[in-house]
């Protein structure tokens, strides 16, 4: 994933105060070199420091623009890959396409579900069995953020 | 003679601020706030501190207890307390937009930034991208004025807010190009840095709106106003008088007041809280305390207007939460002795803390007769990097019973009898941003 890097370099971003900063910490390390007992370890020249690996660079590529949510779609999205008590990484600057997965403001709350266009209509499309919203031609839907990830808890 | 304003500056400056910040915040997470008016209190669920422009066309202002509206307008108004959490975490969100798009920012308030524009070459064009990017990535709708000094982009940015608020979308609308020939439509009263009493003055004189004001001769305001208004003329003039403040000069003064969530007749363990969070605050910035200042007041809309005041200055400038903690007691059972004696019980419904006299604690002249207490000091360094590490209040002085930001809605409250001064906040928004527990489900 490219992070966005401007031409002229930037002063140090100031802190985030939301959860986006609360997942820097710990970063990975990318090779945990154990103490070698003789034969020194040919990967010790080619690790340094910095290199980590830190789960905001994959999971957040906008961090002013990346809110957590909580998946609660009663098994609605389960076709696409959303289980309830997911952590939904969306993106409010990403400009939403068909086939993008979105969290849109429906009938007062919020919704998660993938949006599509048949015919002229928008459509927000849930798992087999539960009824897509066909959005009225008259209505303005109201599309709060793109989901870019979904985080998955197994333990 | 006075030399004419000057041409057509280039601007040097913008400022870049949220409209009715605190309750656009509440909206980005709360569509059913959209479009109907709403409040935000603060002050222990007090007073507004934030009004929506359909609550402004019901009559509310900022500052007015919530229990003095008529209930009939009350009970069409969405009703918020402050989340400063929330509130933060957006704030700092749009603080990092703006260091992606100007060389330099200075954070003037939570909801109010400077940004350096000298040299660009299309600063309208780089005030409109921000307000885009603000709207779409966080949600919270901005204005923007731009001027040669920070008074005309400050007069810049009222002039953009009165010309969007006529707009449905407001769109390029919400940036205005302050120079010193266009603030006929600026009263003068909403220049920055004249206060009311200026204001009334100048009114006085005939001087009605901004433009009037760059008008007056400079021999003139420096000689009837002073020299504080004579810079603002400067700088309305396009001169200015001052630059970006990059770092938060050191602060003079640390004061934690609250409102009591009711009126309490022991206020000891909320004096001690609130002195506790500014020796908190003290030790954070490396300082030290010379003087302390504690006050009391009664219920003014009970007809209580008692105010009691009190300050000690310390031997030597401390950073000692409990040396701190003893001057306190001292000096509120004064407070409270005297009015025990004359006026039988009294009740209390808002109290403070002042640390004054701050001096960097490097910075502290050796006394012959007394030292900082070192011993003590390293030991409230642990107490800080624990509290840091695990949290605010887990490790304390005895008397102290606070929980920051008051009791969250609905938590027990008044059930304890210690627990009558905390603020209580009603109607508190989850902290959606900050807290793991306060993420907003998805259906």
């Amino acid at each position: 994933m490219l992070i966005p890097v401007s031409s002229r370099p930037l002063p140090a971003p100031p802190t985030l105060l939301g959860p986006a900063q609360s997942l820097t910490t710990p970063a990975l390390p990318l090779l945990l070199t154990r103490a070698a007992c003789g034969f020194p370890s040919p990967a010790e020249d080619f690790f340094q420091e910095d290199d980590r690996l830190d789960l905001n660079e994959r999971l957040i590529s906008n961090p002013p623009a990346t809110f957590l949510m909580k998946a609660d779609c009663g098994g609605s999205m389960v076709d696409y890959g959303i289980q309830d008590g997911d952590l939904l990484v969306v993106d409010r600057s990403v400009s939403p396409r068909p086939g993008h997965t979105v969290v849109a403001l429906w009938e007062g709350g919020f919704v998660c579900k993938k949006l599509y266009v048949r015919g002229n209509r928008i459509v927000l499309a849930s798992s087999a069995g539960y009824p897509p919203i066909i959005v009225p031609e008259d209505i303005e839907l109201d599309i709060w953020g793109v989901v870019r990830s979904n985080i998955h808890f197994h333990l | 003679m006075v030399s004419r304003p000057s041409e057509i500056e280039p601007p040097r400056f913008g400022l870049i601020d949220g409209n009715t910040f605190y309750v656009s915040c509440e909206r980005v997470f709360d569509p059913r706030l959209r479009g109907k008016p709403t409040v935000v209190l603060g002050n222990g669920d007090g007073c507004c501190i934030a009004l929506s422009p359909e609550a402004k066309a019901l009559g509310l202002k900022i500052g007015v207890p919530i229990f003095q509206v008529p209930k009939d307008i009350r009970n069409q108004v969405q009703v918020r307390s402050a989340n400063f959490a929330l509130y933060g975490d957006l704030s700092a969100r749009i603080v990092s937009i703006l260091h992606d798009l100007f060389p330099r920012v200075e954070v003037y308030s939570i909801d109010e930034n400077f940004v350096d524009v000298a040299g660009m070459k299309d600063p309208v064009g780089a005030a409109l991208e921000a307000r885009e990017r603000i709207l779409k990535w966080i949600g919270i709708p901005c204005c923007a004025g731009l001027g040669a000094t920070r008074t005309l982009a400050k007069a810049g940015n009222k002039l953009a807010k009165d010309q969007s608020k006529r707009a449905v979308n407001a769109g390029a609308l919400s940036v205005f190009h302050a120079t010193p020939h266009k603030l006929d439509a600026l009263a003068v009263e909403d220049v920055w840095g004249v206060g009311r009493r200026y204001a009334a003055r100048l009114n006085a004189e005939g001087v009605k709106t901004a433009a009037e004001l760059v008008a007056l001769p400079a021999d003139h305001v420096r000689a009837s106003y002073g020299v504080v208004l004579a810079r603002t003329h400067m700088e309305l003039r396009g001169v200015p008088c001052g630059d970006l403040e990059l770092e938060e000069p050191d602060r003079k003064q640390l004061v934690v007041s609250r409102t009591f969530g009711r009126d309490v007749v022991d206020p000891m363990e909320a004096l001690a809280t609130f002195a506790t969070v500014a020796c908190e605050k003290l030790r954070k910035r490396g300082l030290a305390a010379g003087a302390l200042w504690v006050w009391l007041d009664g219920n003014p809309f009970k007809g209580d207007s008692f105010h009691a005041s009190r300050a000690a200055p310390f031997p030597i400038p401390t950073q000692d939460t409990a040396e701190v903690l003893r001057a306190v007691r001292f000096l509120a059972m004064s407070i409270m002795r005297q009015t025990g004696k004359s006026r039988g019980v009294q009740a209390y419904k808002r109290g403070g803390v002042g640390l004054t006299d701050l001096v960097g604690a490097e910075d502290r002249q050796a006394d012959l007769f007394f030292r900082p207490n070192e011993k003590a000091e390293r030991g409230m360094a642990v107490l800080d990097k624990i509290n840091a590490k695990f949290g605010r209040g887990t490790l304390g002085v005895g008397t102290v019973g606070w929980r920051v930001g008051g009791a969250m809605a609905g938590e027990r409250r008044m059930g304890s009898k210690d627990a009558q001064w905390r603020p209580t906040l009603q109607a508190l928004s989850p902290s959606y941003t900050t807290k793991w527990g306060d993420l907003l489900a998805v259906r």
